[in-house]
């Protein structure tokens, strides 16, 4: 059920109306038949893996919640209080584990079966073995990345006794399956969304009006935006080979907005549809393309993976013993700087490894994500170089040209990333990379260059107008002025032609080119 | 309370504007064609077709239904519309069944639709429902389509908008032009009768003659997507589609005949089309339909070379359609009175008729075989 079909329309319509009828305290039941339904039309095998995930982490928090609530006797001393302690510790960890372990595992099992398939088979053929596996035919469930993720959040926050361990295995799966953000997130966290999902929500005109305009500037970013780009984009990706230059410089381009604004649409109507039944979720996005690093980059795109990440990966690796230990090691053997910085671009690499191979089965993934995993431990062990260049060259850092010059030395460096995003493999990103430079000639700084790969004059015209618009909103936003609040309390003639001429400029200038799927909702 | 109630009023009246700017749109910017005519000529006049063939763009080129009136005694009419699909052809009947007392269908199957399924995009599917008047069945459409139609198509008929000053002029004057409140066909043709899109006069009863343009057919690169398609399976979506209509005519007495309008012999053959058609064949023996394949008729009952058609997909020139249609129609009327004598018009298998076709054709015509 695509965000753009007419059977989304009509699902969410009903679901609203239903929602706002029925008594507050079983709106949730209708949450929850909604979400089962929503994932039900895409598919109907795959619902097994997420009642698994569901009931795993379901038990998983109830089974915590006990060991959370099991006392000492009265009359333990000091030593045997110890001793509790430790086996309680223990205990909780052996269930975590357990989460980790079947959860993970079903991800693994479906997503990365086939790369570890392939790669023993190139190993097999490295030593000219001649037995090869057949890889497997597994349909990856929609969604298994962001709602693993999401039941992993709420085991690991019970377990760190931050939440209590929901007791009601349908409204458990509410939480895990909430289907505005079961495809493409934002991942979600329990101590935030559980309680708006499960408390109702009375019946307001302006959720209604304000969920229904993000919706709107979502479709605007999906369809003027990002289906435009789609077509052009992939001819140069998966015909790399006619292709070089600037035609690879243009279609990198093309793809970084193509991804913005697909991804970040795709959110927006996420957010909008959530906010229709009165529930907020957190922001996914704080206009990326105006970081000044690569790790504040990380700060600003995909906001609820990172910090996903920094809760449940970085910080326990960083904080580890082990990771104790081996800073004090740094300390002493390479001074106090690399002591107090090991640990921390260790952790960046371990979080950046994840993300990579979270994008998907493939080594460029993996490339994708030790690439900005090096980035950012680099730029914290270089920071006091960085510095004492600063001093030397009379450069304040904080001046607005320095400021710019880091906001686009960081847009090219993710646009150099994105080539192992986009590519249809690591050779290929590679190699259109190195053709950004050994190919480029300034004839193909032209319209013709953009006509050759398929992106129209018109296309061209209308994809600018949108990026502008997009590009105006991102600076008042970036100022930090609140552009819905502020249309909504502007007069009537104002906000009703706002509304209409983007509602108009989305059915007039929208691609018709027939591409509806989310780029994010096959993760 | 009071200003919950003007806040609630405001919403309605913002709807109300946007449906008023979208129906402009919809009358400035909307193309109307040929389907809006000939949906209108079979179901809007006072004559009853009692034989429909529907189709696609093959058979709106290829049957000439005057034939088959005068050989079977009937009153029929081609509905072959361009990229009709097997699911269009459900609604498309339900809609003339309508007005119509229909007691035959004659289904022209072009394997290129039944093995790729849905061969529009997700956005240009609709085309020809948003051209239909019917609204129940057009509810129908909607309902069983609601994962595929683009909410744009629903609220507005935005698949058919062509954005620009000068489309906006014409289409002005077009609505405003007697024929086409009427619906009449000329509307949509040219001072001369020519139709541009379909490449030749329009003759009537949803027949389209094409004027010859070349020796040989173009687009010979498409015979390598022809061969694609022919070596898939038929696709899951398009048999339940078929079904649907396979039910609807059982259900209401509809006689259902399926035939394959020849396309062009080389193509056919290089493109291995005969693997599409013979699974094909079993699909409809297992429904117990009588299905011919036409592209199997002897050279000496139609003789056709690769230079009858316009290109190598295999629409056909209007010489060609006319001597067609004759052979269609005194076969479906043999049929009927059940005298046919199948070698009589067919080769007994592919196979023989790749061996023996250009032979026959030079033995029949005295004339060299064109390839495309």
């Amino acid at each position: 059920m695509s965000f753009t079909s007419f059977h989304f329309f009509l699902f969410l319509i009903v679901g609203v109306i239903v929602y706002y009828i029925i008594p507050k305290k079983v709106q949730w039941v209708w949450l929850l038949i909604l979400s089962y339904y929503y994932y039900f039309t895409y598919s109907f095998k795959t619902v097994v893996l997420l009642l698994f995930t569901t009931v795993v982490t379901y038990s998983c928090g109830i089974a915590l919640e006990k060991i959370n609530e099991e006392k000492p006797d009265e009359g333990d001393l000091g030593e045997d209080k110890k001793l509790f302690k430790k086996r309680i510790a223990h205990k909780k960890k052996c269930v975590v584990v357990w989460a980790l372990v079947l959860c993970f595992g079903i991800l693994a099992g479906v997503k990365y079966t086939n790369f570890a398939i392939k790669n023993i088979n190139s190993v097999i053929g490295l030593f000219k073995g001649t037995g090869r596996i057949s890889l497997l035919t597994i349909t990856l469930p929609l969604g298994i990345s962001f709602y693993t993720f999401q039941s992993i959040s709420y085991v690991i926050d019970v377990y760190r006794a931050k939440v209590k361990a929901q007791r009601n295995f349908f409204k458990y799966s509410l939480f895990v399956t909430f289907f505005p953000q079961l495809l493409q997130g934002p991942i979600g966290r329990y101590d935030r969304l559980a309680g708006q999902l499960y408390e109702g929500h009375s019946y307001n005109l302006k959720n209604l009006q304000l969920g229904a305009q993000r919706i709107l500037w979502g479709f605007f970013k999906k369809m003027v935006i990002a289906d435009r780009l789609t077509s052009p984009v992939n001819k140069v990706f998966y015909n790399y080979g006619n292709y070089g230059g600037w035609t690879n410089v243009f279609a990198i381009l093309m793809y970084t907005v193509e991804l913005y604004a697909d991804f970040s649409g795709g959110i927006d109507i996420v957010i909008g549809v959530a906010q229709m039944l009165g529930i907020t979720l957190d922001e996914n996005f704080r206009q990326p393309y105006f970081a000044r690093s690569i790790s504040e980059f990380w700060r600003r795109w995909h906001i609820s993976l990172g910090l996903w990440m920094k809760d449940y990966v970085f910080y326990p690796f960083s904080l580890s013993k082990g990771m104790h230990k081996f800073g004090k090691w740094c300390k002493k053997t390479f001074g106090n700087n690399v002591g107090k910085l090991m640990p921390v671009s260790l952790g960046n690499l371990l979080v950046f490894f994840i993300v990579g191979i979270w994008h998907g089965a493939a080594w460029k993934y993996i490339v994708y994500g030790m690439i900005n995993g090096v980035i950012i431990a680099a730029s914290g062990m270089l920071a006091p170089v960085y510095e004492s260049i600063h001093k030397k060259l009379h450069i304040n850092p904080k001046c607005k040209w320095y400021q710019c010059f880091m906001i686009v030395r960081t847009f090219i460096i993710v646009n150099i990333t994105n080539f192992y995003d986009i590519a249809p493999e690591l050779y290929a990103a590679n190699r259109m990379l190195t053709e950004c430079f050994t190919k480029a000639h300034i004839s193909q700084l032209s319209l013709s260059t953009l006509t050759s790969i398929g992106l129209k004059q018109a296309d061209l015209i209308v994809v600018l107008i949108g990026c502008f618009i997009l590009f105006i909103v991102s600076v008042l936003k970036e100022r930090g002025v609140n552009i819905r609040e502020s249309v909504a309390g502007k007069n009537i003639v104002i906000r009703w032609s706002l509304y209409i001429g983007l509602i108009m400029f989305i059915l007039l200038y929208g691609s018709t080119s027939g591409t509806t799927d989310f780029i994010y909702a096959n993760f | 309370m009071k200003v919950k109630v003007i806040a609630h009023i405001r919403c309605v009246a913002f709807l109300l504007v946007l449906s008023i700017l979208i129906g402009t749109c919809d009358y400035f910017f909307s193309e109307s064609g040929y389907i809006r005519y000939i949906l209108h000529e079979v179901k809007e006049t006072e004559e009853n077709f009692d034989t429909i063939v529907i189709g696609s763009s093959h058979t709106r080129c290829s049957v000439d239904c005057r034939y088959l009136d005068e050989a079977l005694g009937v009153n029929s009419f081609n509905i072959g519309i361009p990229g009709e699909t097997v699911d269009d052809f459900y609604y498309v009947l339900k809609s003339i069944c309508k007005d119509n007392d229909v007691k035959t269908v004659i289904m022209d199957v072009d394997y290129y639709y039944w093995m790729n399924g849905q061969s529009q995009n997700h956005f240009s599917k609709s085309f020809i429902y948003q051209q239909m008047n019917d609204t129940d069945v057009k509810a129908e459409y909607l309902w069983n389509n609601k994962d595929n139609i683009d909410i744009r198509n629903v609220f507005s008929r935005r698949l058919t908008w062509k954005v620009s000053l000068k489309e906006a002029e014409d289409n002005a004057d077009l609505k405003n032009s007697e024929e086409y409140e009427k619906y009449e066909m000329e509307a949509a043709v040219e001072d001369d009768g020519y139709f541009p899109t379909a490449g030749g006069p329009y003759l009537g009863k949803g027949f389209c003659y094409r004027y010859r343009i070349n020796e040989v057919p173009g687009n010979p690169e498409y015979v390598k997507t022809m061969k694609t398609a022919a070596n898939k399976t038929i696709d899951k979506n398009v048999i339940a589609q078929f079904e649907r209509m396979y039910n609807y005519c059982k259900d209401n007495g509809i006689e259902l005949i399926a035939i394959t309008t020849p396309i062009t012999p080389d193509a056919f053959e290089d493109a291995e089309v005969d693997k599409a058609y013979k699974k094909i064949a079993d699909l409809f023996a297992g429904y117990g339909i009588e299905y011919y394949d036409f592209n199997k008729t002897l050279m000496s009952v139609l003789p056709r070379d690769d230079s009858d058609y316009v290109d190598a997909e295999g629409h056909m020139y209007g010489e060609l359609a006319e001597l067609y249609s004759e052979v269609l129609a005194e076969f479906l009327a043999d049929a009927r009175d059940g005298e046919v004598d199948m070698s009589s018009y067919f080769y007994p298998s592919y196979q023989e008729m790749y061996k023996n076709m250009r032979e026959d054709y030079l033995l029949t015509t005295g004339k060299e075989w064109k390839e495309y």
